[in-house]
């Protein structure tokens, strides 16, 4: 999307145009969708509310944009805000340990991934999905701060300015905690090849 | 130095060494297996990181989205039935109801354009009688109207013919005088005279 682009769709959203909230939901909706659920330690059942919830606050909040960082900045940080919002709530309600109900859900909404991955694939798609799994919990066993920069950095490709203008964070707490992020993949990486 | 170089490897992976600095530390990976080995580790790693496929958006988020601001704003967003095209829609078609249902119960008929003289006297007056106008004297038709299904002329006739016309027309069989009140212009009266159609009128 062109600055002059981003310009009028901002300005037909202060407008109230449904057309313009539209095109800005398909336009952002995966890398928000992905974002957020990454965040949120794959877990579907919450990155499927927390994305929606960024897309109202987008709607509601649109008056508030001034326009000093990109549009695409703006919408990534109510994406983390509302991540972050969501983990300490879901961390004082079940204080650490999984919701049995949450649980359920979780089962439901990744059913439909268990069949796909029942079709039989070639060798290295199954190697890849059991990377992918690997991976999954090596992010979802961070610590949360951790695992939002290391995120916005090596799984959405963003500049360390981009990051500090999404967190809100010094540049050098966003390079520490990214640092000790990169080294505790690492460190699962190196004992999941070894098993 | 091992310890200090490790903490490179990022500042290595994202381009933020100087070039003398990189080459130090690439000569350093060379120098040490164990190193060279964590370094491939954390490369590996970090790969995969930035191949992690990406998910698909579950089906109808948008609608999803819609619906909770059409709620939240109590209709006032994302409302099917209140978008502007339906409404003006509703509008256009509700002031024509009304207005058809309006016509309909005062009675009003749509207007009709004024008859011409011959058509009416070809159509509706009998040849008969419109030659028993015209052959009474200084007779002039000057315009007709109908109302429902019976004709009306309109003629002015000179004040003096006017006694004569009134007994004619007394008379006739058809035509009937209608206007009881005349109205005076230059010694000229204004008659209406209604022509009925069908059979003879009775006698009065």
């Amino acid at each position: 999307m062109t600055p002059e682009e981003e310009r009028r769709l901002v300005k037909a959203l202060r407008r109230g145009d449904e057309k313009a909230f539209n095109r800005l939901v398909r336009e952002f909706q995966t890398p928000v969708y992905n974002l957020v659920y990454r965040i949120m330690g794959h877990r579907r059942e919450d990155a499927w509310d927390v994305s929606q919830e960024v897309f109202i606050t987008v709607f509601r909040a649109i008056d508030g944009f001034r326009g000093d960082a990109k549009l695409s900045t703006w919408i990534y940080r109510i994406a983390v805000n509302h991540s972050r919002n969501r983990l300490k709530y879901l961390a004082r309600r079940r204080q650490g340990q999984h919701d049995a109900l949450d649980d359920v859900r979780e089962k439901r909404m990744s059913a439909s991934e268990e069949f796909q991955s029942s079709i039989p694939r070639p060798d290295n798609e199954v190697e890849g999905l059991r990377a992918e799994a690997f991976l999954k919990k090596a992010i979802a066993a961070l610590d949360p701060e951790q695992r939002a920069v290391l995120i916005l950095r090596d799984v959405q490709s963003m500049t360390y300015d981009q990051i500090v203008e999404v967190t809100g964070l010094p540049i050098g707490t966003v390079k520490s905690r990214i640092h000790r992020a990169r080294q505790a993949v690492q460190k699962a990486y190196k004992a999941w090849k070894g098993s | 130095m091992t310890q200090e170089t490790r903490e490179l490897f990022d500042a290595y992976v994202d381009n933020e060494l100087s070039a003398d600095a990189r080459a130090a530390f690439e000569a350093a990976l060379d120098d040490d297996g164990d190193l060279r080995s964590d370094f491939d580790d954390f490369n590996e790693s970090l790969a995969m990181l930035r191949n992690l496929p990406q998910q698909r958006v579950p089906d109808r988020f948008l609608l999803h989205v819609q619906q909770r601001i059409r709620k939240r704003t109590r209709g006032r967003y994302f409302n099917y039935y209140r978008q502007p095209s339906m409404v003006l829609e509703a509008a256009v078609c509700a002031i024509l109801i009304f207005s058809m249902a309006a016509m309909y119960l005062m009675h009003i008929e749509p207007q009709k354009a004024a008859p011409d003289i011959n058509r009416v006297e070809r159509v509706l007056l009998a040849p008969a009688d419109a030659r028993f106008l015209k052959e009474f004297g200084a007779i002039d038709m000057v315009g007709t109207s109908t109302a429902g299904s019976d004709l009306q002329v309109h003629m002015e006739v000179s004040a003096e013919r006017e006694p004569a016309i009134r007994e004619a027309l007394a008379q006739h069989p058809r035509l009937d005088l209608i206007a009881t009140s005349v109205h005076r212009r230059d010694g000229m009266v204004w008659l209406k005279v209604r022509a009925l159609p069908g059979p003879r009128k009775s006698p009065l």
